[in-house]
């Protein structure tokens, strides 16, 4: 629930993001010139049509303060606009708990490792296997105790992508096999230019 | 488990209820020493909690160079261990949480 929240406050943030910027090129397009010139906020408002804007909404105004039909869907309209506004606080809000990787675990205490220096080791493992270049993304399981690693290589262009992908998972696999870490590795060719190791 | 207990890296623990000399902030302070003079550890943050039967379960932060993780991570407890023991803090310690923070990368460190 949590993460529909959160990326649909994503999105609305970025569709307002590019709307706010959109009219604030236009305001700054159309204070160019003064007057009724052709770049003048006149011509911006004559553009948009906010007179007739205006005369609609001043009747849809008058309309909700009498009684009936209308007033009661525009009630329920608000009401709606504001919890939706409350979910999507929510969304942005909502403090993202990382999963970590459990190492260990026992009476003693527990060793965890965050997802990031558990990344960095499997790209370290693969780049002194060879790959020219190597990205890595760790998506723990619930419970830390499993987990799935995205690998990206780079492999030069003289070895084959099978035996690049065959080369970097015995790479990972002193690494990962002992936490239960599964990789999924994507090989392409490096581009010209970078050094392989 | 000690949730809740996320001491922030390099900053000194600010818990000023604590007389300097209780088991608990000794115990915080033996876990963080111990831990940052460990090769590969660059830097260690702990934090205790009282938990039952009296203890204290100390939870410590590290963040390490390019080595394997466990192997550190064990080597740690194990030095936490010896040395709490040898302070005569062996019956206050209590669960030893560790958790790896963060890589010291050479292109960070020439950073």
């Amino acid at each position: 629930m949590v993460l529909v929240l959160r990326a649909l406050a994503r999105l609305v943030t970025f569709v307002l993001l590019v709307a706010l910027a959109v009219a604030g090129g236009a305001a700054a397009l159309f204070s160019i010139q003064g007057g009724d010139d052709p770049l003048s906020l006149a011509s911006l408002a004559d553009l948009l049509r906010l007179p007739e804007l205006r005369d609609t909404v001043g009747d849809y105004l008058d309309q909700i303060e009498a009684d009936g039909p209308l007033a009661k869907v525009t009630a329920l309209a608000g009401a709606g606009a504001v919890v939706g506004s409350v979910l999507l606080m929510i969304g942005a809000l909502a403090l993202r708990r990382e999963r970590l990787l459990v190492l260990e675990e026992g009476g003693e205490g527990r060793i965890v490792a965050r997802p990031r220096p558990f990344e960095q080791l499997a790209v370290d493992a693969v780049r002194r296997g060879g790959a020219a270049e190597a990205r890595a993304r760790l998506r723990v399981q619930r419970g830390g105790r499993s987990g799935r690693l995205g690998l990206r290589l780079a492999h030069p262009r003289s070895e084959p992508a099978s035996a690049a992908t065959k080369r970097a998972s015995a790479a990972l696999a002193p690494l990962l096999t002992p936490f239960h870490v599964e990789p999924r590795i994507e090989a392409r060719v490096a581009e010209k230019g970078t050094r392989v190791r | 488990m000690n949730a809740g207990v996320t001491p922030e890296l390099g900053a000194e623990v600010a818990v000023t209820n604590i007389p300097p000399s209780s088991p608990r902030r000794r115990l915080e302070e033996l876990a963080a020493e111990v831990a940052a003079a460990i090769p590969g550890v660059g830097s260690a943050a702990a934090a205790a909690v009282a938990v039952p039967g009296g203890r204290f379960g100390v939870a410590l932060r590290l963040v390490c160079e390019l080595v394997p993780l466990r192997p550190l991570a064990e080597e740690v407890r194990s030095r936490i261990v010896t040395a709490a023991s040898s302070a005569g803090l062996g019956e206050e310690l209590g669960p030893l949480d560790i958790a790896i923070e963060d890589l010291i990368t050479a292109a960070r460190g020439q950073a």
